[in-house]
């Protein structure tokens, strides 16, 4: 059976509510378009997981906070395998890091990295978590042939400098080599849209993603986001695994919500996203996701643990909001015009100006597809400060 | 426009001595286009040139000959995988690996395959020839040394860390940088380790070797001056991020490119900073040297050209944004690549 859903502007219930909070902040508000319908096609056949989004542990988020994990800009390796093992032991509730591993992979299975390289070298997924991610998924008994770190961008895993940064047998695989390569994309899978009236409608899924990997383990930054808000666990996903999703966006309008949820809830990857790992040890508070200005990127230290990427999300909008207020920048929510600038450097340089207005409700909408826990209250968020 | 038809850029950085002075910067007080060229696909590595024909790999896993004068292709050599190594001309022969893990050596006039050897991954590395060897790091983890007229392995050493970095080879010894952050020194005759110096990140960086110093950059921030004989720490100098790029040497001076998207300028006996300047965002191609300039590519606002002195900015083209790619400066000409597959011939 080929699953098809036309999704309307129905499920927007959640932008209306947000912008009654943004409406309580007396900020002058424009009126905003309703996204068009999108249709979603997943691979044919394919039996969705218990496994998947959002996952083992609806609701729950174990954060780790640890002042030595990053020390002028260099993240501690041992500090950080602190972390990890002790956020996977305390979401899974297992004694060792190696049984709370084994909870989400298996000797057989093969097991995708999503990395965030989008705004390296200045802050990207930490090659130092990404080798702890690979120690972890080898002590479950996955072999090195079977871990591929991934991304759409090839040209962003090489800046990053992620070959010459992990072990030896692991695949680091990019995507896309140059503009409007489709050739690392699965023609099965997609979601479907006509948001600015653009010629191809369609965003296709990463066949490593369809075809090769049965598990994927996702490790987004915490940054703000020009378009969405911020981009975390739901973003990275999404984005990172669909090409042709620019399009969603065209200043100062953008479809990130819903676009991001409904791309997430396409099967396989929903299933297959078993686990989400948050870097947080830089967190870039403006000019993301590509900006390069340390004065932007705060070294708060923080690893957020997971299987319900709502959740985290959430977790990872307050800090960033906070951070926000108070750095006196713009809030995320904001949607007054007179913000709104069409240079680009201004924006990356200027706090107070927005490219386009924001989309953060999309983790909401994303929890009202089912894909986790939406409301900060109903979040069990655990957290562990070790240092 | 007369070229230099017999000048010879033959390694990454032009020639063994890692200085990119080979070449001159042409005499011109502005550069006009001469002509361009798309390749299929991106450039991530750095053009050769030699007696007229300007050598240039791409992730369209092709090698392509491309005569200077008209700026058409005179061949490709087609291999089965993408290509992010920067080739190596020895004699009649184009050395260079792809990703696939295999490595080729192709006649440089026909373009036709003379041998080709397998490593276990992807090599990026470019291969570095001494008499009759061919040495060349792979992601495999292993450095190997393979007969340079047959292909045939000679030796190879298990390093256990994926090898990125192209070979320099100084005397009897063989260094180069690996993913576990440590620099090496190998014999070149068996292969032996004969030291090895840590670093705190992976290496991508290629080292040059001058007066007994191994120069090489580090992720960890830090360019590195080791002793040549030992692998003792000379001294160290911290830039604001990783540094993927390779130092180019002039006199007693080490240019390095940053992460940070800086290029510095450091004093060799010292390492102490003579001058740094921002170029870009972030800078990972390597410098090359022209006299009394210093030239590079950066992620993404093209080609800079500098006083090397000074660091003062000469001229600067907004074409030719690089990850690997070095210009190749020709006398009255300088060829350029870039990430999106073009290249450029400016004279």
């Amino acid at each position: 059976m080929q699953r098809r859903t036309f999704v309307t502007s129905a499920i927007l219930g959640s932008a209306r509510l947000y912008l009654e909070h943004a409406l309580g902040q007396g900020v002058e508000q424009v009126s905003l378009p309703q996204p068009p319908p999108i249709l979603r096609h997943g691979l044919p056949g394919y039996q969705p997981s218990r496994e998947g989004m959002p996952g083992l542990y609806p609701g729950r988020v174990v954060e780790l906070q640890d002042s030595r994990a990053i020390k002028d800009n260099h993240v501690s390796q041992p500090i950080v395998r602190r972390m990890l093992e002790q956020g996977m032991k305390e979401l899974t509730g297992e004694s060792s890091a190696v049984r709370a591993w084994q909870q989400f992979v298996t000797a057989d299975d093969v097991v995708g990295v999503k990395i965030n390289p989008s705004g390296a070298p200045a802050c990207c997924s930490s090659p130092e978590l990404v080798r702890e991610v690979i120690s972890g998924l080898k002590s479950a008994g996955v072999p090195d042939r079977n871990i591929v770190i991934y991304d759409r961008y090839s040209n962003e895993i090489q800046l990053g400098g992620y070959h010459a940064l992990l072990p030896v047998g692991i695949r680091i695989e990019g995507i896309e080599h140059r503009a409007f390569d489709l050739s690392g994309y699965d023609m099965n899978v997609y979601c479907q849209a006509c948001f600015f009236g653009e010629w191809e409608t369609r965003s296709y899924l990463v066949r490593v993603v369809s075809q090769t990997v049965t598990k994927i383990i996702n490790l987004p930054t915490m940054k703000d986001h020009s378009a969405a808000g911020v981009t975390g666990c739901l973003k990275n996903l999404g984005y990172g695994s669909f090409n042709n999703v620019a399009r969603s966006h065209q200043a100062p309008i953008t479809f990130t919500d819903p676009l991001i949820g409904m791309l997430c809830s396409v099967e396989p990857l929903r299933s297959k996203a078993v686990l989400h790992i948050m870097d947080g040890m830089r967190q870039v508070w403006h000019g993301g996701p590509m900006t390069q200005l340390q004065s932007f990127i705060a070294q708060p230290g923080i690893l957020l643990v997971g299987t319900d990427p709502v959740a985290m999300d959430t977790i990872e909008l307050d800090t960033i909001a906070k951070k926000r207020e108070l750095e006196g920048a713009l809030s995320l929510w904001d949607r007054n015009p007179a913000n709104i600038t069409k240079d680009w450097r201004e924006f990356y340089h200027n706090p107070h100006k927005n490219l386009l207005f924001r989309q953060p409700a999309h983790i909401q909408q994303a929890g009202q597809l089912g894909l986790g826990v939406w409301d900060l209250k109903k979040i069990d968020r655990r957290t562990i400060k070790l240092g | 426009m007369q070229h230099l038809e017999n000048s010879c850029w033959v390694t990454l950085l032009s020639n063994a001595g890692r200085t990119g002075g080979q070449g001159q910067w042409p005499s011109q007080s502005s550069l006009g286009l001469l002509w361009q060229l798309r390749l299929p696909d991106s450039v991530r590595t750095s053009p050769l040139l030699a007696d007229g024909l300007l050598y240039v790999t791409s992730l369209d896993g092709a090698l392509h000959a491309i005569r200077i004068d008209n700026g058409r292709e005179a061949w490709k050599f087609q291999t089965g995988a993408r290509i992010h190594c920067t080739p190596a001309l020895c004699g009649s022969s184009i050395l260079f690996g792809n990703d696939s893990g295999m490595v080729y050596a192709v006649d440089r006039q026909e373009g036709k395959k003379r041998w080709e050897a397998a490593t276990g991954a992807e090599v990026w590395a470019s291969p570095t020839v001494l008499g009759e060897t061919a040495f060349v790091g792979s992601a495999d983890g292993h450095f190997y040394g393979f007969d340079l007229a047959s292909g045939k392995l000679r030796w190879e050493r298990q390093i256990g860390a994926r090898i990125y970095s192209t070979a320099y080879l100084a005397g009897e010894s063989v260094y180069f940088g690996a993913s576990d952050g440590k620099v090496y020194c190998l014999n070149q005759n068996s292969g032996q380790v004969l030291w090895s110096t840590p670093t705190a990140n992976g290496i991508e960086s290629s080292p040059a070797v001058v007066g007994g110093t191994v120069l090489i950059g580090s992720e960890d921030f830090c360019l590195y001056a080791l002793e040549a004989a030992t692998g003792k720490i000379r001294w160290k100098y911290a830039t604001g991020l990783g540094i993927a790029s390779s130092p180019a040497v002039g006199g007693n001076t080490v240019f390095v490119g940053s992460k940070d998207g800086l290029l510095y300028a450091l004093d060799i006996p010292t390492g102490h900073l003579n001058w740094k300047v921002r170029l870009d965002q972030v800078i990972t191609a390597s410098p090359v040297i022209a006299g009394p300039v210093v030239c590079i590519q950066s992620c993404a606002r093209g080609v800079h050209t500098l006083e090397a002195r000074t660091g003062r900015q000469l001229w600067h083209a907004r074409l030719g944004s690089s990850i690997q790619s070095c210009p190749v400066l020709a006398g009255n000409a300088v060829y350029v690549a870039d990430q999106q597959g073009m290249i450029y011939a400016l004279g």
